[in-house]
């Protein structure tokens, strides 16, 4: 079975940068915004993998490096796709915070406070 | 007749609380304080993180407030003309970790040396003096006791324990009628600069670790009091005979930082992951973390802004505050908060329905 290598990467990649829109601007207005787009990308994901498996790659089957693994390897892979994803935007949820008064582990080491204010939640 | 009080720093945080209190016992209450635009003088930082003037407070309590500067003594004898007081509460104090040295020992020294020495003269009952456990800094054999040497690790703590000297010195040429009280961080409604950087760091920072030290004997401590208990305190030892000449830590019962940062991240909603650490590395760690705070705190300055955490308040990650409050026990002294999650819970609500926290 063949899968696309640049699956895992790209996806921890995406979920940095849907994490980090998320939070910096799309949590209050759009709080759905990270799971929609992270459901989308991951069905997309899935979509190409299941098109190279069947044999059938429509679009970058011959552009991109395709590798043979095991079958079960590749299932396996394929399956945690949504973990990669997640642990992506975890890690940035963590760095850099959830929300837009939030800074996360970063936010001590700098002098100058880019958060916003606190607010009550019944004032958003 | 209702006994007489007055009260120093009533505009701040804690003299708010001892004015309220005082006037519940039936107490009457002269209050004093700078005046709002002098105490903007002292705490002219911007933002969410100074003490708040509460002055707006006392005009609500129908107390009589007469505006006194301690580093002024012409301003402190309209305090004492014509009243007679049982007690002073001296809380007045700059409580500001950023502050230089020749400004805490202007407020803190002279203006209690000033305010002593004018309650003296005026023959007051009790002079109730606001310290701190500060003043003890590290604990090397805890749990410390009022009898620990005092080793203040900051410039705050400093001010603290020379204004201890003068007191003690008048009370011992002059028996003057003091008692000491060392509150430890105080928290509670309308408390703004201490405790309250827990919070808003962990909610700033909306992530978390709970770290648990092995061997467990090296656990650290967080000593802490509810305001609520030490106003109580205060008016308990004013009214106390044994307790003139004496000294007394002012806490809630001690909890370990693993049990209450546990509390506090719960309590505010912020994610955590635990983290189990060999204390010699962690200890290593911890101070490299306390050096990057210190050149934080050095180009905050260089660039004329605050850091948003004072070195002092870093120091709990390496240092051991593990003090003993049984001395005020065995006066007969209940805490209404003897665990400080029941007093903390209260304040986190409180500080969220006002929008400080989220």
């Amino acid at each position: 079975m063949m899968i696309w290598v640049w699956d895992i990467p790209v996806l921890f990649v995406l979920g940095i940068i849907v994490a980090r829109l998320h939070a910096k601007w799309l949590v209050v207005k759009h709080p759905d915004f990270f799971v929609h787009t992270g459901t989308i990308i991951i069905a997309v994901f899935w979509l190409n993998a299941l098109v190279s498996a069947l044999g059938a790659h429509p679009w970058l089957g011959h552009v991109h490096a395709l590798r043979p693994i095991s079958r079960w390897l590749a299932l396996f892979l394929v399956l945690s796709y949504p973990m990669w994803f997640h642990f992506g935007a975890e890690r940035t949820f963590a760095l850099l915070g959830r929300r837009p008064t939030q800074g996360g582990f970063l936010w001590p080491f700098s002098v100058k406070d880019r958060t916003k204010p606190f607010q009550s939640p019944w004032k958003r | 007749m209702p006994k007489r009080a007055l009260v120093t720093g009533a505009c701040g945080f804690t003299g708010t609380h001892m004015v309220e209190h005082l006037k519940q016992s039936g107490w009457e209450v002269t209050a004093t304080d700078l005046e709002r635009q002098a105490h903007a003088v002292y705490y002219c930082e911007c933002g969410d993180l100074h003490p708040e003037y509460y002055d707006d407070f006392l005009k609500n309590l129908g107390v009589e407030f007469v505006p006194a500067d301690l580093t002024k003594p012409e301003t402190l004898a309209p305090l004492f003309a014509g009243r007679a007081y049982d007690a002073v509460f001296h809380v007045a104090s700059l409580y500001d970790y950023f502050a230089a040295w020749d400004v805490l020992y202007k407020v803190n020294v002279e203006g209690t040396r000033n305010l002593a020495q004018q309650a003296l003269q005026a023959g007051v009952g009790r002079f109730v003096h606001w310290s701190t456990d500060g003043v003890y800094g590290e604990i090397k054999n805890p749990p410390g006791t009022e009898k620990d040497p005092f080793n203040p690790p900051n410039l705050y703590s400093k001010s603290k324990v020379e204004q201890e000297k003068i007191v003690w010195e008048l009370h011992q040429k002059e028996n003057f009628p003091l008692t000491v009280i060392r509150p430890a961080p105080i928290y509670g409604p309308r408390h703004r600069y201490g405790v309250y950087h827990i919070l808003y760091a962990l909610q700033k920072m909306g992530a978390g670790i709970l770290i648990t030290w092995y061997p467990k004997k090296h656990t650290l401590m967080f000593p802490s009091v509810q305001v609520t208990d030490l106003v109580r305190a205060a008016l308990f030892l004013a009214e106390k005979n044994e307790a003139a000449g004496q000294a007394y830590n002012v806490l809630s019962n001690i909890i370990t930082q693993p049990d209450l940062m546990a509390f506090l991240y719960e309590a505010l909603g912020v994610p955590y992951v635990r983290l189990p650490i060999w204390w010699p590395a962690y200890k290593y760690c911890a101070n490299i973390g306390l050096e990057v705070v210190k050149k934080l705190d050095l180009r905050a300055r260089a660039q004329g802004l605050r850091p948003k955490v004072d070195v002092p308040m870093v120091e709990y990650i390496t240092h051991q505050y593990w003090f003993s409050n049984q001395k005020i026990k065995d006066l007969g002294f209940e805490f209404r908060y003897p665990d400080p999650r029941q007093g903390l819970w209260e304040y986190i609500a409180w500080c969220k329905e006002r929008g400080w926290l989220e």
